[in-house]
């Protein structure tokens, strides 16, 4: 008896518009927000080649980038980072950079126009990097 | 009566809550700017960055090549190796050295202005008209690198002769004729110690006339940040500093973050470019004193608006003993720097430490 006091129609139609109103507000943010994932994008010669979810990678593997003069890079990838493991160019300075695997991060080779960067797809944090100086 | 208003407040509330929280959502999705990131490698020997927040892909790829399209006409104009047709450039200075003045590009009379300004302001160390020095350093440089094998020391001898020729005063700009003479026939223009961040610097300030908003520039690790990210979370660009201590190819190789908004963050350091004689390593930045590699840091790192300004800084300041070098960080408004000492301490400005992760600085907030 004292029960129905506190739910009459009006005051249900009150908390069911605010429970629908709350539901649909966590999903939209929720939707809003990207899941976070970790992608590497290699370009050469300034025209992108392969873009690689290095999170969605079971399996670690290998592959050849050939320039058009027959210069080239291989490219191993393992879950959450990717690395240059042979090249044809003198210095070498891209093999010997090894693993990379953040946001700032990228693998320069020069000679041969290859870049690998990665790219965060989460949301911007207080403690971002943008660039490295160096 | 006064509960059926108590209810019409409620439901009245509720409606008003809730446009409000769809407001909020419809202003966090809609209209939003996104970050964009693209790079180019045709340009002062190394990878040039381009990050920027616009609202669409296309308005970016605009931006950017524009961007591009400057860098690469800075490219020709400031390049003292190589010659391209129909362009005067640096190189053309240094091949008419003694014999006439040549004329040349705004472009190129505005940096040497710039040079010769910032020479006679500061302690006099970074010198463009060093050419025949650093050049004697590059050749033997390349050929050690190379073939490490036959890797040598420049002869002294070689270099004090060359140090004969490196008079900036006898490097005559003709503003009104548009023409840049070298009085001494034997005089070479180097300008690699400015030529990447005053490069920077100009098409930072052109896209931004042109209506840029938010980006951020890296020439070869020369940063210069415009504006804030306009990400809705930020309020400052997070810039790492490399270590030099740790190689860069170790998987953080951080020193410390700095957050900025406009201005640019430029490092010089003894791991830059080098090669190694004998098993030691000699890198680039030489001292006019010693005509040899300075060895008073590992790194120094510059924090200051202009580009040009904090690229001059890093290699002078790189070049003076501590407490000059201190000195002059602390006598310029609006620079701040970063020393790392040969034994891997850290010396920084007061107004350094502010901007610094380590010392609780993020991009949350401009303290």
């Amino acid at each position: 008896m004292t029960k129905g006091k506190y739910f009459k129609t009006g005051d249900l139609i009150i908390y069911g518009t605010l429970l629908v109103i709350f539901i649909l507000g966590t999903v939209m943010v929720i939707g809003s927000k990207q899941i976070s994932s970790t992608t590497a994008v290699v370009t050469l010669d300034g025209e992108e080649i392969h873009r690689i979810n290095l999170g969605l990678v079971d399996e670690p593997y290998e592959f050849r980038v050939e320039t058009t003069q027959g210069d080239y890079n291989i490219i191993r990838v393992e879950n959450g980072r990717i690395r240059v493991v042979e090249a044809s160019c003198p210095d070498k300075i891209d093999v010997k950079q090894g693993w990379i695997s953040n946001a700032h991060q990228s693998i320069v080779c020069l000679p041969n126009r290859l870049v690998i960067r990665i790219i965060q797809d989460k949301p911007e944090t207080d403690s971002t990097i943008d660039g490295l100086a160096f | 009566m006064r509960k059926s208003k108590l209810k019409l407040t409620a439901i009245l509330l509720t409606v008003l809550l809730g446009v409000a929280g769809a407001f909020a959502i419809y202003q966090g999705t809609a209209h939003r700017y996104e970050k964009h990131t693209e790079s180019f490698l045709d340009t002062f020997d190394t990878v040039t960055i381009v990050v920027a927040y616009t609202r669409t892909q296309e308005e970016f790829d605009t931006y950017f090549e524009k961007t591009h399209q400057r860098f690469r006409e800075l490219h020709r104009l400031y390049d003292i190796y190589q010659e391209y047709p129909g362009i005067n450039n640096i190189k053309t200075i240094n091949d008419n050295a003694g014999i006439k003045p040549v004329k040349v590009d705004e472009d190129i009379i505005d940096l040497i202005l710039f040079a010769k300004k910032w020479y006679k302001q500061a302690h006099g160390k970074t010198n463009i008209a060093m050419g025949a020095v650093t050049g004697i350093w590059h050749e033997y440089r390349e050929t050690g690198r190379n073939d490490p094998e036959a890797a040598q020391l420049p002869p002294m001898n070689k270099l004090k002769a060359a140090a004969q020729h490196t008079d900036i005063d006898k490097v005559i700009v003709d503003t009104a004729n548009g023409t840049v003479f070298l009085e001494d026939s034997n005089m070479r223009l180097d300008v690699g110690a400015i030529a990447k961040g005053y490069a920077t610097e100009v098409v930072m300030r052109e896209m931004a006339a042109q209506g840029l908003k938010s980006a951020m520039i890296s020439a070869g690790g020369n940063i210069r940040a415009m504006g804030k990210p306009l990400d809705g979370i930020r309020e400052r660009w997070g810039v790492g500093i490399q270590d030099p201590r740790a190689s860069i190819f170790s998987d953080d190789g951080l020193l410390d973050v700095v957050f900025i908004n406009d201005g640019s963050v430029v490092s010089s350091g003894d791991y830059q470019r080098y090669y190694i004689v004998d098993g030691k390593p000699f890198h680039h930045l030489i001292d006019p004193a010693t005509l040899m590699p300075a060895a008073h840091y590992r790194a120094v790192s510059i924090v200051a608006e202009d580009s040009g300004v904090a690229d001059f800084l890093s290699t002078e300041l790189f070049l003076l003993p501590f407490t000059e070098s201190k000195e002059l960080a602390e006598s310029i408004d609006g620079v701040e720097a970063l020393w790392v000492m040969p034994d891997g301490t850290v010396e920084a400005t007061q107004g350094m430490l502010r901007i610094m992760r380590s010392q609780g600085a993020s991009g949350a907030k401009a303290k």
